[in-house]
Parts: structure tokens; C-alpha cells; sequence
């Protein structure tokens, strides 16, 4: 159960889905990341870059975490999309979706994100440190 | 490899060399123009006094606001200055001289706010406008009686503040505050659209910061330049509560309707400021917003309420078009771009409380068939009369109305073309040169 709900798939679409709520409209988070692609926002290249990431790696070395390049190409994946989240808030200056905190639908959408990924990232961590001390 | 680095350094070089030339030569040409300019301008007792070399050229790059702060000799541009609007071509269209004085509370390296007074004098020293500041608010505004800025409803509101920043910077180098600058900014204009810098619900967006970056000026002078110009907004609510409309229009039943001024005003806050043909923001997804702001005055008594409609849970408009839970929201303090201001017989002014209040009891946020420019357009039409205001409307994405929506950005464009017409409402219409503000609203009356 904690495999499926860390695995880089499951991130990914929990990531594409997180509800966002702006004071009149809202919307899946893919959608701010394809409203701001051809404007070379900073989220979007981030949130791309990151989901290829792991898209890539999943794909590359299955998640056998045989060579130390996997958990590290997966944490810079996490890391990538967390920065692309937090900075879409963060650049959001007049706080137009700030009530993504405080409603409860987006509140557990975003909630299933951070855990999943949170998983994700401790696991990989721990990979990187099972190998050291294995070596 | 060494062609690469080559080349890399040798842009380096020709991109640093061309920086510093262009702007040394601006700054001379615009000293140069200022000069000569001045020396006309004002009394050569003045112009005698003015310290070229310790002046303050503020940039601001968004809305094209320049503005020189030339301080006289012996001052400092945090007391007594000429400050001078400058305009593309190198020449000031307008000018003030500026006079503060501090009270001192505590040391000015940690108030935090300026209590004191200021004095505003026409270049040939006629004084304009005087007034002391209390916390940082204009208290009182004495003015000669040949400019008429300021309409008597809007100098009267004792309770909207001069500024209604919520946050700012502290004072740098010049020692002014950047709330004193946006007083500076809007008093610079005596046409009157922008009343006395905020106290009428608004004021012009001009602020800047001194960062001392010194470069060489013309004349064997030196001028301080503003070379990173830092925007202001204010702070927004992180949550919009949804008010009891009853005791919020409640409140305008303490005022008696005998002699009393009643008005409303319909606003318009675009999506993007610098692009009013942007449909919305896509950095935030904001579509913009329409607002109203609702006022009745009699003497010193003074009510006002900023209300706008807003869907209770804004996600719920991206998986549908159905209509949703709608809720009335204080847009205290909210930005603008252009707003339409309507006087009111007091009977016709009830009767718009009414149907607010009659609105309130069923209407439901739909964003393609009922959303904040309906909402404000119903009431706002309510007590128009027969001469409804109607805007463009537009077809948005996953949009089921027949006959488009209705948009900020369509009234924007309605009120611009409004006041291009000059009829007999353009003078009601206020277009801010990028946005401007409302101010506080006097909230519930129980």
C-alpha cells in the first residue's frame, strides 16, 4: 500500500491534480502549469522538468535502486515539483489562491500530495543511506 | 574552448561598456533639460538654493513615473525639495515644492511612522495645500481656493486614510517613508482626479525606493538614481469572509437622508494591469473582479461599504458551469483600473439597498451567467434608471451563455470608451494612470 502510494506515477498525477482556488475560478494544478508554458513561468519549466524526471527514471532503472544515480534523479524530481508548487504560491503576490489553504476539498487534495511525496522523498533518502552503509 | 571564453568575455565587456555609456548620457541630457527648464520655472532666489548634486532621480519603469527630487542647500529631499514629474523626452511636465516637517517622537531610525506636517507650493511658491500628518494619515487639508482638487465628498471622509498600505518598506537613505512617497506621487497632480493622494478612496500607484546608486550626472554634478524601482502592492485579506449584507447597509440608516449625498460607484479591477486586452492573469488565473462602492455623506457623518461577490469555493468553477454558493465580501482597500461614480436621490438610493438586500437572499455565483460584474451591474443598473449601463460581452472558455459574459475587462473597456467620448458622465469616470485603491469601508452596524 505504501509503495503504490509513493511511486512516482501516483505522485505525478496527485501532483497534476491538486485543486486550486482562486477567489472567482479554480482548477487542476496541470492547468497552471499549460497556462504558464509559453510564458516561460518558472512553475511550469519547474513542474516539467521535475515530472521528467521521474517519469525518466521510473522508466530507466524501474525502481530497482541498483546504481545510487535512481534515488537521487527521484529526489531532484520531488524537490523539482515542490519548488514548482511552492513558487506558483509563493509569486502569486496578490494571493488570488490562497484559499486553496482553507477550503477543504483542495486542503485534502494538496494533503494526499504532500504525504505521497513526503514518502517518496524519505524513501529515497533512505536508499542513499542503506547503500552507504552497505558499502 | 578558447574561442568560447573568448567570446564570452568579450560580450561581457561590450554589454558593460554600453550600459554605462547609455545611462551617463541620459543623465546628462536630462540634467542639462532640467537646468535650463528650472531656471525659468521658478524664482532665481530658488533656483540659487537648489543642491543639483544631491538630487534623487526615481524611476519607475512599470507605469513610465519618473520623478526628480532636487532637495535645496543645506536640506535634505526628507524635508524641504523640489520634486519634478519627469517625462520621456527629458523635461518635467509638472512640479511641486515640497516642505516636512517631523514631529520626533523617538529616534527616525525606528518610527515607523511620520507625524509632522507638509506644505506644497507651486513652483512660483504659492502654496497649494498644508496639513499635518498624524500617523502617517493626512489629517486636514488646507487649500487655496483657485485649485479645486478636491470635491467636498471626498475631503470630508474622515475614514479613509491618506494611505491604505498595509505594508511597506522602511524609510531609505532620503528618510521619507514609502507611504510618504505615494502622498508625494498623487499630490503631485492638482487636475484633481486624483484628489489629495487617497483621502477620497484612492490613490495613484507610484512607489518607489532609494537605493543611492550614484552615477555621474551632467554639469560636473551628481545625481542619485533609482536604479531597481521596487512596486508596492497592498496586502490582501488570505481569506475573503462572506459579510452580513443587512448590517453592513444597515449602517446608512444612521445617517438621515435630509441634505445627506448619496452615490454609488462601479469598479472594474482587470485581470492585468499593463494589458487591459488580457482576458486573464496566467500567472494566478485571476479573470479580474467588479466591485461597488456605496456611499452616503451628510456633514461630517460619513458611510461607506466596497462590496463584491464572490463564489464561496472558487475550485468548484473549474469542474463546472452550474451555478454555485455565492457570497457578499468587504473589498475594503481593493485595487481598481477604472471606476463609474452615480449620484443618488436618497429615495433611489434606498431603493438600490433594497435590491442588494433582495439579491442577497437567492442569488448563486455562476461564473459564465451571474458572476461579480452581474452582480454589480444588477444593482448599479438598479438605480440607473432607464439609461442602463451596458458593456461588450465576451465568450470565455467552457462558457454555455447564449450571449457571452459579462467581464472586468469588457466594463473596463466600456468606461475607457466612456470617457473618450467626453459626454456628460466622462466626468465621473476615473481611469488611474495603472490602478489605484479603494479605501476602508465603515463595516457592520449592529
Amino acid at each position: 500500500m505504501i509503495k503504490l502510494f509513493t511511486h512516482p506515477v501516483v505522485i505525478i498525477i496527485a501532483f497534476l491534480l491538486i485543486l486550486i482556488s482562486g477567489e472567482h475560478l479554480g482548477g487542476f494544478y496541470l492547468l497552471y502549469i499549460l497556462l504558464g508554458l509559453p510564458h516561460g513561468a518558472v512553475h511550469s519549466l519547474l513542474a516539467i522538468v521535475g515530472i521528467g524526471l521521474l517519469f525518466f527514471t521510473n522508466y530507466k532503472y524501474q525502481q530497482q535502486f541498483i546504481f545510487n544515480i535512481e534515488p537521487v534523479l527521484n529526489i531532484m524530481g520531488g524537490i523539482m515539483i515542490l519548488l514548482s508548487l511552492f513558487l506558483f504560491f509563493y509569486n502569486d503576490k496578490s494571493h488570488y489562491n490562497y484559499g486553496t489553504f482553507y477550503q477543504t476539498i483542495p486542503v485534502i487534495l494538496l494533503s494526499i500530495f504532500s504525504l505521497s511525496v513526503a514518502g517518496f522523498l524519505f524513501n529515497n533518502f533512505s536508499k542513499i543511506k542503506f547503500r552507504q552503509m552497505a558499502s | 574552448m578558447k574561442h568560447l571564453l573568448f567570446g564570452f568575455v568579450l560580450l561581457v565587456i561590450l554589454f558593460s561598456c554600453k550600459k554605462e555609456v547609455t545611462e551617463d548620457f541620459n543623465n546628462t541630457i536630462l540634467f542639462n533639460n532640467i537646468q535650463g527648464q528650472l531656471k525659468d520655472s521658478i524664482p532665481s532666489k530658488d533656483f540659487e538654493q537648489l543642491d543639483f548634486r544631491n538630487s534623487v532621480f526615481s524611476k519607475l519603469v512599470l507605469n513610465e513615473m519618473n520623478l526628480l527630487r532636487i532637495p535645496f542647500k543645506n536640506k535634505t529631499c526628507a524635508t524641504d525639495f523640489v520634486l519634478l514629474k519627469i517625462e520621456k523626452n527629458n523635461f518635467f511636465s509638472t512640479g511641486k515644492i515640497i516642505h516636512l516637517s517631523q514631529y520626533h517622537v523617538g529616534p527616525i531610525s525606528t518610527s515607523k511612522q511620520f507625524n509632522g506636517e507638509i506644505s506644497i507650493s507651486s513652483l512660483n511658491r504659492n502654496i497649494t495645500r498644508q496639513s499635518s500628518i498624524k500617523n502617517g494619515f493626512v489629517q486636514l487639508i488646507r487649500q487655496s481656493v483657485n485649485i479645486p482638487f478636491a470635491k467636498l465628498d471626498i475631503v470630508i471622509v474622515p475614514l479613509l486614510p491618506e494611505v491604505v498600505l498595509i505594508s511597506s518598506y522602511p524609510p531609505a537613505g532620503s528618510g521619507i517613508s514609502i507611504s510618504t512617497w505615494y502622498n508625494l506621487v498623487s499630490m503631485l497632480d492638482g487636475s484633481g482626479t486624483n484628489s489629495n493622494g487617497g483621502v477620497g478612496g484612492y490613490y495613484s500607484y507610484g512607489g518607489l525606493l532609494n537605493t543611492s546608486t550614484t552615477v555621474t550626472g551632467g554639469g560636473g554634478a551628481s545625481m542619485q538614481d533609482v536604479s531597481q524601482p521596487i512596486y508596492i502592492d497592498y496586502e490582501p485579506a488570505k481569506t475573503l469572509p462572506a459579510i452580513d449584507i443587512k448590517k453592513f447597509l444597515k449602517c446608512f440608516s444612521s445617517i438621515p437622508d435630509a441634505g445627506a449625498i448619496c452615490s454609488i460607484k462601479i469598479l472594474t479591477d482587470i485581470p492585468v494591469d499593463k494589458d487591459p486586452g488580457a482576458f486573464f492573469d496566467w500567472e494566478n488565473g485571476s479573470p479580474g473582479h467588479t466591485f461597488l462602492q456605496i456611499k452616503k455623506i451628510s456633514g461630517n457623518q460619513v458611510v461607506q461599504q466596497n462590496i463584491g461577490f464572490y463564489p464561496v469555493a472558487g475550485w468548484k468553477n473549474a469542474l463546472t458551469t452550474a451555478p454555485s454558493d455565492g457570497k457578499l465580501v468587504d473589498n475594503f482597500s481593493h485595487e481598481f483600473n477604472a471606476s463609474l461614480n452615480m449620484n443618488l436621490t436618497p429615495e433611489k438610493f434606498q431603493q438600490m439597498l433594497t435590491h442588494i438586500e433582495y439579491l442577497s437572499n437567492f442569488i448563486r455565483y455562476d461564473i459564465d451567467e451571474y458572476n461579480c460584474t452581474d452582480f454589480a451591474l444588477d444593482v448599479f443598473n438598479s438605480a440607473r434608471g432607464s439609461n442602463q449601463l451596458t458593456i461588450p460581452k465576451y465568450d470565455i472558455p467552457g462558457g454555455a451563455a447564449p450571449f457571452g459574459t459579462n467581464t472586468p475587462q469588457g466594463l473596463y473597456q466600456k468606461l475607457v470608451a466612456m470617457k473618450a467620448l467626453g459626454n456628460g458622465e466622462s466626468k465621473d469616470i476615473i481611469i488611474p494612470g495603472l490602478k489605484g485603491f479603494v479605501g476602508s469601508s465603515t463595516g457592520p452596524c449592529n
